[in-house]
């Protein structure tokens, strides 16, 4: 299959690889195949790009990579949409949290509150809020100490 | 849309599993307690209106931004291997 994208260009990928939200993504309810695309250039960051409105394309990152710990608690009603029964079940899963990218970089945030979780078995995805309230929808990307960093380096 | 009249300490129920019971009101809000079976998702309204200003926004990237972070990268794997 093959779509001609804002972000990406010309894409061709197998249909195989559609992963369908059944009630879209939060804001695009009729949006409801999408594809996961991973640029090297990239790296850590993924992209959910909308197969039914090529222009539509989130950049994305897996929340365990900003908080080592994250930890997702769901309503029973939403794992059974994704058809998982439990994220200690069998079936493979990934969790993928969306990021504002700001004007100044360093003020980007990514949504802790609310990640889009992919079982990859079924192909099926759905954005899910936490029950638990441990995040905010708009957590720095970048952490104080990166940003510290940077600036030393930019410095020497 | 239903409109129902309640007091403090009376309660509605939807179906014969959710139980809605207004606990208290004052100038600052009305305390709602709910009841429902533990698979039912509960949100509020303006956290999934959040949510979806944020996807919207986040779809609206920018080619600059997007190299701005590219080099960022780019900089923090060479700052890697350094």
């Amino acid at each position: 299959m093959k779509i001609k994208t804002r972000s990406f260009g010309e894409l061709e990928f197998l249909e195989e690889a559609i992963i369908n939200f059944e009630e879209g993504i939060v804001g695009f309810s009729s949006l409801k195949r999408w594809i996961v695309i991973e640029n090297p250039e990239m790296q850590p960051f993924k992209w959910l790009q909308s197969v039914d409105n090529p222009d539509i394309a989130l950049m994305v990152i897996e929340p365990r990579l900003i908080r080592a710990e994250y930890k997702m608690v769901i309503a029973a009603e939403e794992h059974k949409k994704i058809g998982i029964e439990s994220l200690h079940g069998d079936k493979k899963w990934i969790a993928l949290c969306v990021i504002v990218v700001d004007e100044n970089i360093e003020e980007s945030i990514v949504n802790l509150k609310a990640p889009i979780i992919i079982n990859l078995d079924d192909k099926k995805g759905k954005q899910v809020i936490l029950l638990n309230d441990d995040y905010d929808v708009e957590e720095p990307l970048f952490s104080k100490e990166a940003i510290e960093m940077r600036k030393e380096r930019e410095n020497t | 849309m239903l409109v129902l009249t309640r007091k403090a300490g009376q309660a509605i129920y939807i179906g014969d599993k959710i139980k809605i019971k207004i606990l208290s009101i004052s100038s600052s809000g009305v305390e709602v307690g709910i009841e429902a079976p533990k698979e039912l998702n509960i949100v509020r309204e303006e956290l999934l209106e959040k949510v979806k200003d944020l996807n919207i926004k986040a779809s609206k990237i920018n080619r600059d931004s997007l190299d701005k972070l590219k080099n960022l990268i780019k900089e923090n794997e060479k700052a890697k291997k350094e």
